[in-house]
């Protein structure tokens, strides 16, 4: 599995995880990350099972495995905890951040030993060794209970499947022509999101903060002037496309 | 996560190869540097001319060295990543082979096609046994070649010094040259020992 620095400043690292050439070949590609900040760091959407031991390798890289002691999961997808009963015999000793909404439905995955810490639906923040870094809520994007991760410090937003692209296996990490982009983004947003009051919610929020990376859970990253481009974009398009809209009766003139 | 922490806080299989492969990988930084120093002990060789004819050989067996360290590390890698991954897979196939076990436990009456899964899947779980005893025995080896290469280093560090003495114009250069040999056959060798810790591989 191939794994880049996002950012750094000192102890502080982004590292994000993806592209792994061992991945079967039916299952969607994700990218996972892994926050450090003094001795601490923090798992973000770790991945499915069928990854899970490129991931680990892939981690253990760039933090020893003492110094993990929390996990957060944005949402329920296989694609982003299902690998939950290898971390639970792999970190017994963390805690799980994830929304309170899905905590008996994570532990199907065996969850023994990890301790589960329910995010509001509001969000909250938590302390990484000091620093701090943010649940801000992305409910019903696309699921009911749903969070992503600001870090201020760093000016990155972990958005989850907000920003997800589907592409070839191998595609550079980062956005290179938005436009171009918004091709291979705009089923699965269409498809995925379910609701365009939801997206909207979501938007003022997030246009609230200071980002200098947006970086989802499928596809590439995005970096600089296309945040806002990603934003803009995402606010003009139909979402929750599923569902096709009443035909409107009209009356014939006698 | 060191070796005395593996230790009273026992960890899965396949936690244990992740790390010792994560650990054995700061090695090729170190075979990276023999390399470098090497390169340099053969760019004085050469303007040393006849005088240092007798460094020549050493240069080349530092750079072989090196390079055949880098060989066997990246090999070893391979095994213990492989390791890992088969521990993961036994470690899924036992929990399958415990919930089928229960599963027959809670029916009332013998079931012999659930009697048929879990025998099925108690000779896949015997494949990964084999398998990862097989993959321990070959990274056994494997170090054991290392530690070889590191015996090898030590008398080339010394026989370096030797060359040096000969030549007081650059010998400095050279036992500069034999100190980073020593150094790095020294760092080779403390991960090589804790990674036979951590795997707790025993011939």
């Amino acid at each position: 599995m191939k794994s880049e620095l996002l950012f750094e400043n000192g102890n502080h690292q982004w590292v994000v995880f993806g592209r792994d050439p061992d991945k079967p070949e039916s299952i969607i590609d994700t990218n996972q990350y892994l926050i450090k900040n003094g001795k601490r760091a923090i798992l973000l959407d770790p991945g499915g099972i069928e990854i899970f031991s490129s991931m680990l390798a892939a981690m253990l890289h760039h933090v020893n495995i003492d110094n993990i002691y929390d996990i957060f999961a944005s949402h329920q997808d296989p694609d982003i905890i299902s690998s939950l009963g290898l971390w639970d015999k792999a970190l017994p000793h963390a805690k799980l951040h994830s929304p309170w909404m899905w905590e008996g439905f994570l532990r199907h995955f065996g969850c023994h030993n990890i301790e589960y810490s329910p995010i509001p639906d509001e969000g909250s923040s938590f302390s990484l060794d000091g620093l701090e870094l943010q649940f801000i809520p992305a409910h019903y994007m696309h699921s009911s209970g749903n969070f992503n991760v600001y870090d201020p410090k760093a000016k990155v937003l972990m958005s989850g499947d907000i920003g997800a692209a589907l592409e070839s296996d191998g595609a550079p990490m980062f956005v290179e022509d938005f436009e171009a982009h918004t091709l291979k983004m705009k089923f699965f947003h269409q498809r995925w999101m379910p609701s365009n009051e939801a997206k909207q919610d979501w938007i003022s929020r997030v246009r609230m903060l200071d980002i200098e990376y947006m970086a989802p859970q499928h596809g590439r990253i995005f970096k600089g002037d296309d945040v806002k481009r990603f934003l803009d974009w995402f606010e003009a398009l139909e979402v929750g496309t599923a569902i096709k809209p009443p035909k409107k009766e009209t009356t014939q003139a006698a | 996560m060191t070796a005395s922490q593996l230790k009273t806080h026992p960890t899965e299989d396949f936690v244990r190869a992740a790390v010792a492969a994560a650990k054995l990988h700061q090695i090729t930084t170190i075979t990276s540097r023999m390399h470098i120093s090497a390169l340099n002990a053969k760019i004085i060789t050469a303007h040393a001319g006849e005088i240092g004819r007798g460094f020549q050989p050493l240069t080349e067996f530092i750079t072989e060295l090196a390079k055949e360290t880098t060989s066997i590390v990246n090999t070893i890698n391979k095994e213990a990543l492989l390791y890992s991954k088969t521990a993961v897979n036994n470690s899924r196939t036992e929990s399958a082979r415990n919930r089928f076990s229960l599963a027959l436990q809670k029916h009332d009456k013998e079931n012999i096609s659930v009697n048929d899964v879990i025998s099925q899947i108690q000779i896949t779980e015997s494949t990964y046994a084999e398998s990862l005893h097989t993959n321990l025995r070959q990274i056994n080896k494997l170090l054991a070649n290392i530690e070889y290469q590191t015996r090898s280093a030590k008398f080339i560090s010394a026989n370096c010094r030797i060359e040096a003495s000969h030549v007081p114009q650059f010998q400095a250069n050279f036992e500069a040259v034999a100190q980073t040999l020593e150094t790095s056959t020294d760092e080779i060798k403390s991960y090589v020992s804790d990674c036979r810790k951590i795997l707790f591989v025993t011939l």
